[in-house]
């Protein structure tokens, strides 16, 4: 793949008295501006949300350019669809110039979906199932018991997330908490204390692609997108909203999307540098360390205890907070993680920039109903 | 145990006396779902009913201690309620634990199902497990 990152922009996440929409032209001229381009440039976009209202809505204060919108409307990956779509439209030489966009605006409170939107009976969500909460925990305890790995794990993770937060300024939680304040805080869904889920929340990204020849032209500091691969579940795994599971458990999309990402990219997991994992909660980042293969299933205790996850690790995990102190606006959620690793390569991270010149970053972003986008980025 | 009912309206079902989930069993591969469904979620093959064994054990387990959002039709005022997959051999299904204290389940303890009441037109959709030596 020959497609690189020249412009990225954010609005913060949180809670703000905007539309989704506006958020989402206010990143997304962010990212025009910064790549030194403007709209009627773009010759392919791509965007979604899924509570924020239709992406292709915004060209109508961007500009009529008769450019090819895509809207995208795909759970988790919305985010990582709309780059996915994106990049091919360059890498199939359609246009040199292409713009992802991914914004929501979600309501208070843990998402609680129909259950028949899943193809599920009412009698699921009626029985007290229908609770994505619920489902990270039982996927969590039986991970945590099969590997032998300590709960308290969860607060260490938890932490990172809140001290990596405070030192960002677009997060939204940036207040740090001790691990014995997290792990000793009300149990949610055990072993899953209030502290180590993260919240739906509000907010944009968007991100300026370049074929390479293009990026030469504009800046002399793209990030190349090595690879991006997108994987949705196999029959056999575990995921949310499932009234029953295969005797036999498959590896979950994040493992397949991770392998063919590294494979394409022609990296290995121990040459990344900085990497942005789904932490929807702190069971979610522990599972993905192992399924992106950083660790073995149960060595993630070395890695956490031994700081290796820090800002200043071997491996620095999140550090922008990720969905921990970000919140989740669904359709930006993806993008956000890309961005942070684009301006980490950078060298553009201000108080949280990872030291000694980091050179390659990876992304992963994993949720309902079970798919997976990864990508690898080089600089 | 195959039994007549695909046209059963609800998720349970009664076999000489006992108490079953109804399942479906792929024609082709073998591989169950449960509710029941008409097509295979592994290999698109056609599926019939089956009875599920009705004795397994916790795979795992969490406790849902705030109140899910409708349509979730509980205890008022709320009880936290234990949640578990429970291994039936073919299939993990996903229920409610009751007769035991919420936070005194241990993944491999040895339940059995129990049925809830008929609605109107005698179709069983509640259902639990309790743990077997209770009863």
């Amino acid at each position: 793949m020959a497609v690189s990152i020249v412009g990225v922009g954010r609005h913060p996440f949180g809670r703000f008295p905007l539309s989704g929409r506006q958020m989402a032209l206010i990143a997304a001229r962010e990212a025009l501006d910064d790549a030194g381009v403007s709209w009627p440039d773009i010759g392919f976009a791509a965007g979604g949300s899924r509570d924020g209202g239709h992406a292709d809505a915004l060209v109508s204060e961007l500009g009529l350019t008769g450019t090819p919108f895509m809207s995208v409307y795909n759970g988790c990956a919305t985010g990582g669809s709309a780059l996915l779509a994106a990049s091919h439209a360059i890498d199939a030489g359609v246009t040199d110039l292409a713009l992802a966009v991914g914004f929501d605006k979600h309501e208070r409170g843990a998402f609680a979906p129909s259950p028949q939107l899943y193809g599920l009976g009412n009698w699921y969500g009626e029985a007290g199932m229908m609770v994505t909460t619920q489902f990270f925990a039982l996927k969590l305890q039986r991970y945590l018991a099969d590997h032998d790995l300590d709960p308290r794990l969860l607060a260490e993770l938890t932490a990172k997330a809140l001290r990596n937060g405070a030192r960002t300024p677009s997060a939204w939680r940036r207040n740090a908490l001790s691990v014995d304040e997290i792990a000793n805080a009300e149990m949610v869904n055990d072993p899953l204390t209030k502290y180590m889920f993260c919240s739906p929340s509000e907010g944009a990204a968007a991100i300026v692609l370049a074929s390479p020849d293009r990026a030469k032209q504009l800046t002399d500091r793209a990030v190349e997108l090595r690879a991006i691969e997108f994987r949705t579940r196999r029959f056999g795994t575990f995921e949310v909203f499932s009234p029953w599971l295969a005797p036999e458990l498959t590896p979950s999309p994040t493992v397949d999307a991770a392998a063919a990402a590294f494979a394409r990219a022609g990296i290995a997991p121990d040459e990344v540098d900085v990497a942005q994992l789904q932490d929807t909660e702190a069971g979610a980042e522990l599972m993905h360390l192992a399924e992106c293969g950083f660790c073995e299933h149960g060595g993630q205790a070395e890695l956490i205890l031994g700081g290796d996850l820090e800002i200043d690790g071997r491996l620095p995990v999140n550090t922008d907070g990720g969905c921990i102190a970000n919140g989740e606006p669904i359709g930006a959620s993806g993008l956000r993680q890309v961005i942070e690793c684009t301006l980490q390569l950078q060298g553009r991270a201000g108080d949280r920039q990872v030291p000694g010149d980091p050179r390659v970053g990876f992304t992963q972003v994993y949720g309902a109903p079970g798919l997976s986008t990864c990508t690898v980025l080089v600089r | 145990m195959a039994v007549e009912a695909l046209h059963i309206q609800g998720l349970v079902t009664t076999v000489d006396g006992a108490a079953h989930l109804v399942g479906a069993r792929c024609d082709t591969c073998g591989s169950h779902t449960f509710p029941a469904q008409a097509s295979c979620a592994r290999c698109g093959g056609s599926m019939a009913a089956v009875a599920l064994p009705s004795q397994g054990q916790v795979w795992s387990w969490t406790v849902q201690r705030q109140p899910p959002k409708p349509p979730y039709r509980g205890a008022t005022p709320f009880e936290p309620f234990a949640v578990a997959y429970v291994d039936l051999g073919p299939l993990r299904v996903e229920a409610c634990l009751q007769g035991r204290s919420v936070d005194r389940w241990h993944i491999g303890d040895a339940v059995e199902l129990r049925a809830g009441p008929p609605d109107g037109d005698g179709a069983v959709w509640s259902f639990c497990f309790v743990p077997q030596e209770t009863n």
